[in-house]
């Protein structure tokens, strides 16, 4: 993961995930990456534990309100280098996904492509 | 935007006498020639059956596509809930003293959607299987699917279930054509009612993203059918395509013209949100 995590050492972010696993049981901890820096949703807080019954649509559109996109941006989002289908829950996407540090990294970029 | 209102006409007009293109320029500019909407045509049905390639109506066919090639539709796609009912409400949000941000599901979740088969039913009713003619266009096997007991799909109705439900269930027919003046695939929409009545543009604008609706979303002809139909506008379609690609390449893979259509109803899903076409496809882009 070519992340500015790579300070941390992988111990270090295994045990930060581990304790923020214990205390959330029920949701499942991602890390938002961003693409590339040209992006319009300014400083946006990249840390989220989201529920892990969450369908993927569901965290795309919690994504959007987090990130205050005009809705005519199309987000892109890859997990792992894939595009999951909308109707995965996120336990799944995250059991198929996660770092071996045990966080889920998601990468998004933004762009008002449509319109 | 109005200026595509007063553009359409032109381009309708100039897209029939434009010379289509016959080299590639997928990679620099992201649009496609008509030959590579058939490759990525063939890759869509392929991969999702659901998806079939159609011939046009008479006195519509296109000729830089063969006769049986000219566009692609999938019909009777559920749209279970209106954009409105989904996310307000359901979610809260606190952030943590650390810096996360928690979302969390408010009160029971209902799931209209999934209909559970007691135990007692199963035992007693093994025969009754499902017709497996009666479920076009849905898919039969999920492999998700965490719970065996669980089937999804409206088809069953059940008397658990809360008729609002069922009452709001519309389907829509999808189809994508290959618009000759921005070279990119172009997607149309009919939708029905639950009694299969067709919808009204005003009653589809419910299922399209608030401020897509009357901007990138227009009523224009459809050119393989000639019938007027909802359309969602492709002016930036090969931008999109192209951001994509770079998105790619800068991750050091290549993307592949067969991923076109794909890429292309994945980004589209984010318009159209609960019509369910995109469900059941997971793109990997290795």
């Amino acid at each position: 993961m070519d992340s500015k995590l790579d300070s941390i050492n992988l111990q270090q972010r295994k045990i930060e995930c581990q304790k923020i696993m214990q205390s959330h049981p029920n949701q499942i901890p991602i890390i938002l990456e961003n693409d590339k820096e040209i992006n319009d949703s300014k400083t946006m807080e990249n840390r989220f534990l989201v529920p892990k019954r969450f369908k993927f649509q569901e965290f795309i559109f919690n994504l959007r309100k987090n990130m205050n996109l005009p809705k005519t941006s199309a987000l892109f989002i890859s997990i792992g280098g894939h595009l999951p289908a909308l109707d995965k829950t996120m336990i799944s996407i995250y059991d198929e996904f996660k770092n071996p540090d045990g966080f889920l990294y998601v990468r998004y970029s933004s762009e008002s492509a449509l319109g | 935007m109005v200026s595509h209102k007063i553009g359409n006409w032109y381009r309708s007009v100039a897209g029939v006498f434009m010379s289509q293109p016959k080299e590639s320029h997928f990679l620099e500019a992201g649009t496609m020639t008509p030959e590579e909407f058939l490759i990525a045509g063939d890759q869509l049905v392929h991969r999702c059956p659901t998806w079939t390639w159609n011939a046009s109506a008479p006195g519509y066919e296109q000729k830089h596509l063969p006769a049986d090639k000219q566009f692609l539709i999938t019909r009777g796609v559920p749209c279970r809930k209106r954009i409105n009912a989904i996310g307000e409400n359901e979610v809260e949000e606190r952030e943590t003293e650390d810096g996360w941000i928690v979302a969390e599901i408010l009160g029971p979740r209902e799931e209209p959607d999934e209909i559970v088969i007691s135990k007692a039913q199963i035992s007693n009713e093994e025969e009754e299987v499902p017709d497996l003619a009666d479920l076009q266009g849905q898919e039969l096997i999920d492999e998700n699917a965490a719970e065996p007991a669980v089937l999804f799909g409206n088809q069953y109705i059940s008397a658990e279930e809360p008729v609002e439900s069922i009452m709001k269930t519309r389907v829509y027919d999808l189809s994508v054509t290959y618009d000759t003046y921005y070279q990119t695939p172009r997607m149309w929409l009919t939708g029905y009612d639950e009694h299969m009545n067709p919808l009204t543009p005003d009653m589809m604008f419910d299922d399209i993203m608030g401020d897509y609706a009357h901007k990138t979303v227009t009523i224009e002809r459809h050119p393989c059918l000639g019938t007027d139909q909802v359309s969602i506008h492709p002016c930036n379609h090969a931008k999109m395509m192209k951001h994509f690609i770079d998105m790619l390449e800068s991750n050091g893979s290549q993307a592949q013209v067969h991923h076109a259509i794909f890429v292309f109803l994945k980004f589209l899903s984010s318009v159209v949100p609960t019509i369910e076409y995109d469900f059941t496809m997971d793109l990997s882009l290795e």
